[in-house]
């Protein structure tokens, strides 16, 4: 334990993730806007009763919900490209707390979050990579570790106390899901499914989801079966759990808090046949997607490498990806590269799952055989 | 082993202070009703929207339609004393009925 938070005090984490987190919360944050703005509005208007946690504070009149608006849009935006990211991490955190403490109206677990996000992005540096800061001032390969590990803290925090709070007997009804299930559009839920008894195992599933998620994503062992289950319950609540939008945000901030569980330190090494323009193509698409640069190239002419313990010929056969603990090959590959994209990570382990490893073990293998490596490799 | 520096003690505060905060409270909140605020409670329960009606002088009740006075209705809001504050002193009313599934019906007396 003393040497885990001597880690977290003392240690050091990749700033690229870091980095895209706040760029998907930012996202998040902006998309909020509208809501926010629409409730503070209402609120300057004489003709709504006020609920303000205490006495003295401030009404809320138009020309306030006007500053509050504009500051919001431009920090959220600035902080998003990552512009000035501190000062604009700052100005967004103060707008945001703002509003969540003027009127009990104003309160949302997901405003409430999103503050909370901001304020930790703040003082951990997230401009440091993907960002115009970055850009103008260099990029830093790593922040300082304890405040992206309080952002994972956080989302266990969250998932844990939802879980713990469904535990009483409404929720365990499958009541609150029922009555919460989509009535209307493509993905309405008929009545007659709302009946008790699949209601109690989805009240049960969820509480099991989140409880799971809470410590899951911290095991490396369970993480990708937590990252799946993570986004299959984000997309099960905002397809089917209205409103659809509100979740929808609360979904892509939680998903962006997922970035930082994911291990992109040491680099993972893709050997790839360079002789080869079909898999050329393949690696130069994992390049473009590598914006955590998890991974490192290496063409199979540069082989043998000491520190690599793959051969040019076995390269030569299928795609190799070296790990600390070991060597995946063809279809494994992919895989392995796959769960280390930030557009794939979330559902790269199901192809893990044995009939769809099957399926592409053979297709890989098959396309493997045909390829067309006369073709000249692309530098 | 060398003292840790005042930067580092600070970090340590800082870092401990943020867990009590972001443990203690949903911990305390799961022992109040559900949903509260900064607890977590997502989704937890049906929330219990009042039904508040206002009673006249002459004794008749007229039911009040939250959507018209509220710019956002959520179950954690205090709806007693946001319309006794305003209700009362809008109407001539003498008395706010405010009915829920959990409390039952509170009276909410106009007046000094």
């Amino acid at each position: 334990m003393r040497a885990m938070m001597d880690g977290v005090l003392n240690g050091r984490t990749a700033a690229r993730p870091l980095g895209l987190a706040r760029i998907g919360i930012a996202l998040a944050i902006l998309l909020e806007l509208r809501g926010s703005a629409d409730a503070l509005f209402r609120l300057a208007d004489p003709r709504f009763i006020r609920t303000p946690y205490v006495d003295w504070a401030p009404s809320v009149t138009e020309p306030l919900a006007w500053v509050l608006t504009l500051l919001w849009a431009v920090a959220g935006v600035s902080f998003l490209v990552g512009w000035w990211t501190r000062p604009a991490g700052s100005v967004l955190t103060a707008t945001l707390a703002s509003v969540l403490f003027l009127d009990q109206q104003l309160y949302s677990n997901h405003l409430y979050l999103m503050t909370l996000a901001a304020a930790l992005l703040t003082v951990a540096d997230s401009g440091a990579a993907l960002s115009l800061d970055a850009m103008r001032h260099g990029t830093r390969a790593s922040v300082p570790a304890w405040a992206p590990w309080l952002l994972k803290v956080q989302v266990s925090i969250v998932y844990a106390f939802a879980a713990l709070s469904k535990v009483n007997l409404t929720f365990l009804s499958g009541s609150v899901v029922a009555s919460y299930l989509r009535r209307d559009g493509l993905l309405a839920v008929p009545a007659e499914w709302r009946a008790v008894e699949p209601m109690m195992v989805l009240a049960i599933l969820a509480i099991c989801l989140e409880a799971f998620l809470a410590i899951g994503l911290w095991l490396p062992r369970w993480r990708p079966a937590a990252f799946v289950a993570g986004l299959a319950l984000h997309i099960g609540i905002t397809g089917w759990l209205s409103p659809t939008f509100a979740i929808g945000i609360f979904s892509l901030l939680m998903l962006s808090l997922f970035l930082l569980f994911l291990e992109v330190e040491p680099k993972r090494v893709v050997v790839w046949d360079d002789s080869c323009g079909f898999c050329a193509g393949w690696v130069r698409w994992f390049r473009r997607l590598d914006w955590l640069h998890a991974l490192e190239f290496v063409p199979a002419s540069s082989l043998p490498r000491d520190d690599l313990p793959v051969s040019a010929d076995e390269a030569a056969v299928a795609l190799q990806l070296v790990t600390p603990r070991r060597v995946r090959a063809g279809f494994g590959a992919v895989t392995g590269v796959a769960e280390l994209l930030p557009v794939s990570f979330l559902w790269a382990p199901l192809l893990r799952l044995a009939p769809i490893r099957w399926l592409g073990e053979r297709t890989y293998a098959r396309v493997a055989a045909r390829r067309l490596c006369a073709l000249p490799a692309a530098s | 082993m060398s003292e840790p520096s005042p930067r580092r003690r600070l970090l340590t505060v800082l870092v401990g202070a943020f867990l009590i905060v972001q443990v203690g409270v949903p911990v305390v909140a799961l022992f109040g009703p559900r949903p509260a605020r900064f607890g977590w409670h997502m989704y937890s329960a049906l929330p219990p929207l009042p039904e508040v009606s206002i009673v006249h002088a002459d004794g008749t009740e007229e039911p009040v339609d939250l959507g018209t006075f509220f710019a956002v209705q959520r179950a954690e809001i205090d709806y007693a004393d946001a319309v006794r504050r305003r209700l009362c002193e809008t109407s001539d009313a003498t008395e706010i009925l405010i009915r829920t599934d959990t409390a039952g019906v509170e009276s909410v007396p106009c007046g000094p």
